[in-house]
């Protein structure tokens, strides 16, 4: 039964997202996160009960509009809004107990946008444009998945 | 007979005068007359002062059969010989005989006046105990008749001579180092050698140089060389010199002569004689006639030596400064390499640039590079970065000169001792040059050098100018390249802005396109029409108006970005029309936004009907644009379960659309600037993160399309945007 975690924050995506993946895998559970910020915050659970994947999205929010909110993290400020999902998947890939889980990025950004700069994909990441349809992403979950379990 | 004999003797004495192999002396001539008469001795004297009505006698030469050391004993005139000097006759004892007279205890046979071809007078005595014969007595007055001249030509050739003498050490001295000028210590040798031929020449005591460097602060003039072994340096000759005789023969004197050594209207020192080892026992003006030709001689190899030895240490600065620039200009190269600057780049170069005048000019006793604060005063104070060498002002925080050097832009060169002391010098600066720092109006700083001569070296200008104009080069190269490293940073900021608005512009145009064909394919697959299907659908019709808007910023976008300004389509909008719009627009934003965060949207429809029958001419496209653009911050910044409320202002000539919400704050300074191209909050960047900055800009210059305009205010998290349009 596979775990997944969806980084979203556009709730009118996620969904449709959320239920895709459920109607094809059905035997799946999809937990859903809106902001780096509740990424961040949910990595000790993910550690309690490691995913199976990973969705990305990169262009992602910190956090929603609240009274007197923290300040951001140092690396938040100076690396921003644009890039945030490698953040994410950075963190994940430098986390001894979740380096192995394997992560989509899932973005409207073009491979080569995404890595300008000089910037990597993290060793355990891939990606997949959100230019294509839902399908083009699950059959690169279901090839990721399976290479997954064949190095088990 | 008697004739023939005084020819002889007559032919002996020109001989001894003239002798090529061997220069005759005085002493010589003497000899031959005393031979010449069969005197067993013979006197020659002078009455140095006698110009001054002094007729003292002095002993010029003598010839006689006693020991040296009694010889050269100084002895006064017998009364033979004062008779004959004041008589101008010759005088013989028999005129005296009771008085005995005698020189070095031998009777005085007679005593015959010279006159001397200077002017002067004597006396030649001649000694004998067998009285003189008339034989003598011929001889004698023809080798009187030519005494005169022959001791003049002896005198000549004794000049002559020692002229010779003193060229040949001099060569010798050349021939040592022909390359390059001999050390001072090796000079003072060789000048040594100079003083022992004059002392010779002239039985002097002691013979000595005096020399004064063109640089020395001090008046006098130190004694390089003497003719009588006492270490040279240790004395001083003060005050200024002047060419002077003194016989030595007014009591509690001794004969002294001094002769200025000139070149070319400059006097650099003087040769000085004094004492005797004689006879003579006085000087004469012929002696110091003697010495002029030796003056000019050392003058003439004192100012060349000078000269080359300037040219010695002006090529040893020349090639001092080549190293020295070399190594400037690496460190330079190194610094304008970095493009991060450093806070001791500037310091570095200026103790270096210091360091290197301490070497070239080595006269210098201390350094300091001063820095003229950007944006300073030009009255200002300067602020010493670098010192070199010995501290060297009382203040080190201030200088006059160098404040006069960095406001005129000209070198200050100064050697006065009451304007040194009045820029708060120590005693020992002998002098002070200030070399501004600078390109063409660009002022830098200056470069000041001190030493303690009486003046700087003579290409230290020049050294000075090159090393100020490098650092002034550096600086300028500094702030270009400060100022391109900007630039590069200003454009390069402006890319990423640019691509991340790109970016943000794509995620909001197609994240729409994308969801809304998600859901399209969630209605067709279901296949029938609910309410579920309903939902979806004004969800999709409001995805696509949301992307129609941001397709049309990305056109407003591009207009703007080439320098053109949006063409309007105006119309006359009445209250219903403004009403839909915004109810429209309002809605579909509701419908976009997340539910989970409780945040709404009312439209306050009675403010609107507020306009009753009056119209407001616009672009209905902008407008929803505009609105949109509004309502969709008001979306993203606004807290949890807060209301956005939109309402319609009205005065008697406009309209403004108010949109009211509660979220993050905004400051003065955000306000001033949200409305410039790619600004975003600090508030907002650090929270939520996403936005491009273009959106609040483009409903700017929509609004000014429509001869509008955007007016904000807040009031701590209470932000109220107003898009205010003018009635018809």
């Amino acid at each position: 039964m596979p775990r997944f975690i969806v980084v979203e924050d556009d709730h009118l995506q996620e969904a449709p997202l959320q239920d895709y993946l459920t109607s094809v895998f059905p035997d799946s559970t999809v937990e859903t996160i809106s902001t780096e910020e509740d990424f961040r915050l949910a990595m000790p659970a993910m550690r309690a009960n490691i995913p199976d994947l990973v969705v990305l999205d990169v262009m992602l929010r910190w956090s929603f509009p609240r009274p007197n909110p923290p300040k951001p993290p140092k690396d938040v400020l100076s690396g921003g809004y644009y890039r945030a999902g490698l953040r994410c998947a950075q963190l994940l890939q430098e986390d001894a107990l979740l380096r192995d889980v394997p992560v989509v990025l899932y973005t409207i950004l073009e491979l080569n946008d995404l890595l300008r700069d000089g910037q990597q994909l993290p060793p355990n990441s891939t990606y997949v444009g959100k230019n294509s349809e839902l399908d083009v992403l699950v059959r690169h979950i279901r090839g990721v998945l399976r290479k997954k379990s064949r190095t088990k | 007979m008697i004739m023939m004999a005084a020819a002889h003797a007559v032919q002996q004495l020109t001989r001894v005068a003239l002798n090529q192999d061997r220069p005759g002396t005085i002493e010589d001539l003497i000899e031959v007359v005393a031979r010449s008469t069969e005197s067993q001795g013979a006197v020659l004297w002078e009455a140095p002062d006698e110009s001054q009505g002094d007729n003292t006698l002095s002993v010029v030469a003598l010839w006689i059969d006693i020991p040296a050391p009694i010889r050269t004993r100084a002895v006064p005139a017998d009364p033979i010989t004062e008779l004959s000097f004041a008589t101008r006759s010759l005088a013989v004892p028999d005129n005296l005989a009771e008085m005995n007279p005698t020189i070095f205890s031998h009777p005085v046979n007679a005593a015959l006046p010279i006159n001397y071809n200077d002017g002067g007078h004597g006396v030649l005595s001649l000694l004998g105990a067998d009285g003189f014969s008339a034989a003598a007595f011929e001889t004698t007055v023809e080798l009187v008749e030519i005494l005169p001249d022959l001791c003049s030509a002896v005198r000549e050739r004794q000049t002559l001579a020692l002229v010779n003498a003193c060229n040949s050490i001099l060569h010798d001295a050349d021939v040592e180092s022909p390359g390059r000028p001999l050390s001072r210590e090796r000079l003072g040798d060789h000048l040594s050698k100079v003083c022992n031929e004059v002392a010779r020449a002239l039985r002097c005591a002691d013979v000595s140089i005096y020399l004064r460097e063109p640089t020395d602060r001090a008046s006098g003039y130190r004694r390089l060389s003497t003719s009588s072994g006492t270490a040279p340096g240790t004395w001083e000759f003060k005050g200024e010199p002047v060419d002077l005789v003194r016989s030595g023969l007014a009591p509690g004197s001794e004969p002294l002569m001094e002769v200025r050594l000139r070149h070319g209207g400059t006097v650099h020192g003087l040769l000085r004689c004094q004492g005797s080892t004689g006879p003579p026992h006085h000087f004469t003006t012929s002696d110091l006639a003697m010495l002029f030709p030796i003056a000019a001689q050392l003058g003439r190899y004192w100012r060349g030596w000078l000269q080359k030895r300037d040219i010695q240490d002006e090529n040893a600065a020349w090639r001092g400064l080549a190293a020295g620039m070399t190594s400037l200009n690496k460190l330079l190269a190194q610094n304008l390499g970095r493009e991060v600057r450093s806070g001791t780049d500037d310091q570095q170069v200026s103790e270096v640039a210091a360091e290197i005048i301490r070497q070239v000019v080595p006269e210098s006793t201390g350094a300091t590079v001063f820095r003229f604060p950007a944006e300073a005063d030009i009255d200002s104070t300067l602020v010493p970065v670098a010192l070199a060498g010995q501290e060297y002002r009382h203040d080190s925080a201030s200088s006059a000169s160098a404040l006069t050097a960095l406001r005129t832009g000209l070198q200050q060169h100064i050697t006065d001792p009451e304007a040194l002391a009045a820029d708060e010098l120590t005693p020992e600066v002998g002098w002070l040059l200030c070399t501004p720092i600078h390109i063409g109006e660009q002022r830098y700083g200056v470069l000041e050098t001190v030493g303690q001569n009486a003046r700087p070296p003579a290409n230290s200008a020049q050294v000075h100018k090159i090393i100020a104009d490098q650092i002034g080069l550096y600086n300028r190269l500094q702030d270009t390249l400060g100022h391109l490293y900007d630039v590069r940073q200003r454009l390069e900021i402006a890319r990423r802005t640019e691509a991340d608005a790109m970016e943000d512009l794509k995620h909001q145009l197609v994240s729409p396109l994308r969801t809304a064909a998600s859901r399209a394919e969630f209605v067709l697959v279901g296949r029938r029409f609910d309410a579920r299907a309903e939902s979806q659908l004004k969800a999709i019709r409001g995805l696509c108006r949301k992307a129609s808007r941001v397709a049309m910023s990305a056109g407003v976008f591009a207009t703007l970005s080439q320098g053109g300004q949006p063409e309007p389509k105006l119309e006359l909008f009445g209250r219903d029309d403004l009403l839909r719009t915004l109810i429209g627009v309002a809605d579909d934003i509701q419908v976009l936004g997340d539910p989970r965060r409780e945040i709404y949207f009312d439209v306050d429809r009675d403010s609107i009907r507020q306009l009753g029958r009056r119209l407001v001419q616009i672009d209905a496209s902008f407008l929803q644009q505009c609105i949109g653009n509004v309502l969709d911050n008001a979306a993203k910044y606004a807290y949890t379960r807060t209301r956005v409320k939109i309402e319609a202002r009205i005065s008697p000539k406009t309209v403004a659309i108010v949109v009211t919400s509660t979220g993050l704050p905004m400051t003065k300074e955000d306000i001033a600037q949200c409305l410039q191209r790619n600004w975003r909050g600090d508030t907002a960047r650090s929270t939520t993160g996403e936005g491009s900055g273009l959106g609040l800009w483009i409903v700017d210059n929509l609004m000014h399309a429509m001869s509008g305009r955007v007016v904000i205010r807040a009031d701590f998290d209470q932000t109220r945007v107003s898009l205010v349009l003018p009635l018809t």
